[in-house]
């Protein structure tokens, strides 16, 4: 007797459900801050360069195309970050005793350091 | 007037190797589960149509089935949530099928093999030395755990297992951690073994489909990720202690 060929989920398995959606989402943010962090050491390489070529750089990073490729990336880095610290409660089994120590407790914190962060660099740039 | 509802049915006739879709319109009472309505279709309209099952409420594991896209125990999708229909019923993805619902399980059960899903012992103590003393706070490290029934809901569910055919999943791998949590147990470094190598833990995405659809909450998701940290803590503790270390 023969069996049929595997059942797979097939390569739109993404858009099968949302919840396979978010996990693709959240997957593809890792593009957007990848090509971010190439355009800062870019950027960074300018400063030691000569003045008129950082000031063209940075010039660069003023078009409207640049800034919506910022405002996408904001969004997705924000997205990882929240589903990130979300999750981690669930790789992070604390005990005390016999019941396990409530997520928010092991996730807060987590917000807490994504919020100090982010108004360091707040200061640090706005200042 | 009596309440009807179509079952679109996957057939799957393994000397032919045809497989299709069947309707059945199965007059239907307001209790029922889909697997009721599939009981019925053998009984009353099609005597061929194949499906497994046992138990019908929750325990045995058998009757794991896609409902209209989701992998579900047909013993708890009660019809009335899929009103008005049709309601389709195929059997698990990912696995190969024997004959229309019925699915063939040998994939899992070598991959379950490979995690060592006992005690493991360095040295077997006598029975007259009585039994491996356990508090209810380290029974409480991986009781959930043990609820796993085998219905291999998550594997059906899982996007890892259908491109990486290879990856143990999810149930192997929560199984396994469950042996490592146990505070009886001594084979965590021969598990671990088989959990870090390139089939394991690492080649799970966190998608968390498994853990949506499990019927009894046992979260292998959340298994596979303390299984990552522990993984890596016991990969650098083999630094620090090279011969000392995974027990």
């Amino acid at each position: 007797m023969s069996k049929s060929s595997r059942q797979a989920l097939g390569a739109r398995w993404w858009l099968m459900r949302r919840s396979y959606f978010l996990v693709f989402l959240r997957e593809l943010t890792s593009i957007f801050i990848a090509s971010y962090l190439v355009i800062l050491l870019l950027l960074l390489a300018k400063v030691g360069g000569d003045a008129g070529s950082y000031e063209s750089f940075r010039e660069s990073l003023t078009f409207p195309g640049m800034l919506v490729f910022g405002v996408i990336t904001l969004a997705f880095t924000l997205f990882h970050s929240i589903t990130f610290i979300n999750l981690i409660p669930r790789g992070m089994a604390i005990w005390r005793g016999e019941e396990r120590v409530h997520p928010a407790l092991i996730a807060g914190p987590g917000y807490v350091g994504l919020v100090v962060v982010v108004a360091i660099v707040l200061v640090a740039i706005l200042r | 007037m009596a309440n009807t509802v179509v079952l679109e049915v996957f057939r799957y006739d393994p000397d032919t190797q045809v497989a299709r879709m069947q309707d059945f319109e199965v007059e239907y009472q307001d209790d029922w589960v889909v697997l009721d309505a599939l009981n019925h279709i053998k009984d009353q309209i099609d005597g061929s149509l194949s499906h497994r099952w046992s138990c019908r409420m929750g325990v045995c594991g058998s009757c794991g089935m896609v409902v209209n896209g989701y992998p579900k125990l047909t013993c708890s999708a009660f019809i009335r949530d899929y009103l008005p229909g049709p309601i389709r019923v195929e059997p698990l993805a990912n696995f190969e099928v024997e004959r229309d619902l019925i699915v063939d399980f040998d994939m899992f059960l070598e991959k379950l093999q490979k995690v060592t899903p006992w005690l493991v012992r360095d040295e077997e103590r006598p029975i007259e030395d009585g039994e491996h003393i356990q508090t209810p706070a380290q029974l409480a490290q991986y009781k959930q755990y043990t609820f796993c029934i085998n219905c291999m809901l998550c594997y059906s569910a899982c996007p890892v297992v259908s491109h990486e055919p290879d990856f143990l999943g999810p149930a192997a791998l929560a199984l396994g951690h469950r042996y490592n949590l146990d505070s009886r147990d001594q084979g965590k470094g021969l598990r671990l073994d088989e959990m870090l190598s390139s089939d394991g833990i690492w080649d799970c995405t966190f998608v968390g489909a498994c853990s949506d659809v499990c019927p009894k909450h046992v979260d292998p998701a959340g298994a596979i990720q303390q299984a990552k940290v522990s993984g890596t803590m016991e990969y650098f503790k083999s630094f620090l202690m090279p011969t000392g270390s995974r027990k």
